[in-house]
């Protein structure tokens, strides 16, 4: 399958920033992106063409994941110590930031939330293109994604930190979530 | 007295004032949340590959094309 390896490198960077976002670890990330490459050119005889490749291995990375944790049963909060990668976006971004405060949150969330988080609002995969990668039907995403936002709004005090489950809802410094009766 | 027309279209075509805020409010929300999580995904993206990736990826280069490479 010509070029199939070259297609695989270019969607390297992808693997790795959505094995992050899965499991946390820098190292743990990097482990399951080579195995997830090694299952992919033992089976690239299985892949459809034109098909979509990062999806296809999106697939084979999050069950390998899961795998992982069902035999090792390790947990998936992610780490909070701030990459020298984040730190460069935060410095860059100063206005912005607060990536501590997202990684903890994004963390935070269910693992089933934050990959179908990933998949649609940050890699633009389709709910039907996710809900093959996640193995669930459509709908499920739909209301992982819509929680998984709701979560993260109400906890790192957005646009829309008002108005959960009948509270309002700020951040104070430090990341503590204020809640109050409307 | 009538609406003209065109006025009418207009008029049917374009969500309520109330509907169009909350879409704008959605809209806002969305985009807060999906760019502060882009740009940390773009972080996680970015940073150098490890050797051991490398290593791996040219080892790939020893399989011949199209064949069922090592771990088959």
């Amino acid at each position: 399958m010509p070029g199939f390896k070259q297609d695989l490198v270019e969607q390297i960077p992808h693997l790795r920033a959505f094995s992050r976002f899965l499991c946390g670890s820098p190292d743990w990330a990097d482990d399951l992106v080579q195995e997830t490459i090694l299952r992919a050119w033992a089976h690239r005889g299985s892949f459809e063409p034109g098909s979509n490749l990062k999806a296809w291995l999106f697939t084979i990375l999050r069950n390998h994941f899961y795998s992982e944790m069902r035999k090792k049963k390790r947990s998936v909060e992610l780490q909070l110590s701030a990459t020298p990668a984040e730190i460069g976006v935060a410095a860059a971004q100063p206005e912005k930031l607060h990536f501590k405060d997202l990684v903890r949150e994004v963390g935070r969330l269910a693992p089933a939330q934050r990959e179908a988080l990933i998949l649609v609002s940050v890699n633009g995969l389709s709910y039907e293109e996710a809900s093959a990668v996640c193995g669930c039907a459509v709908g499920t995403v739909k209301s992982r994604v819509a929680r998984a936002r709701r979560e993260l709004e109400a906890r790192l005090g957005g646009p829309t930190a008002r108005h959960v489950d009948g509270h309002d809802v700020a951040l104070r410094g430090g990341g503590q979530v204020v809640a109050g009766r409307r | 007295m009538s609406i003209p027309p065109k006025d009418a279209d207009r008029n049917r075509d374009a969500p309520a004032p109330a509907d169009r805020k909350g879409r704008d409010r959605r809209a806002r929300r969305q985009d807060w949340l999906g760019e502060k999580l882009r740009d940390l995904y773009g972080s996680y993206a970015q940073e150098p590959v490890p050797d051991e990736l490398r290593s791996l990826l040219e080892r790939l280069d020893d399989d011949k094309p199209g064949g069922q490479g090592k771990g088959n």
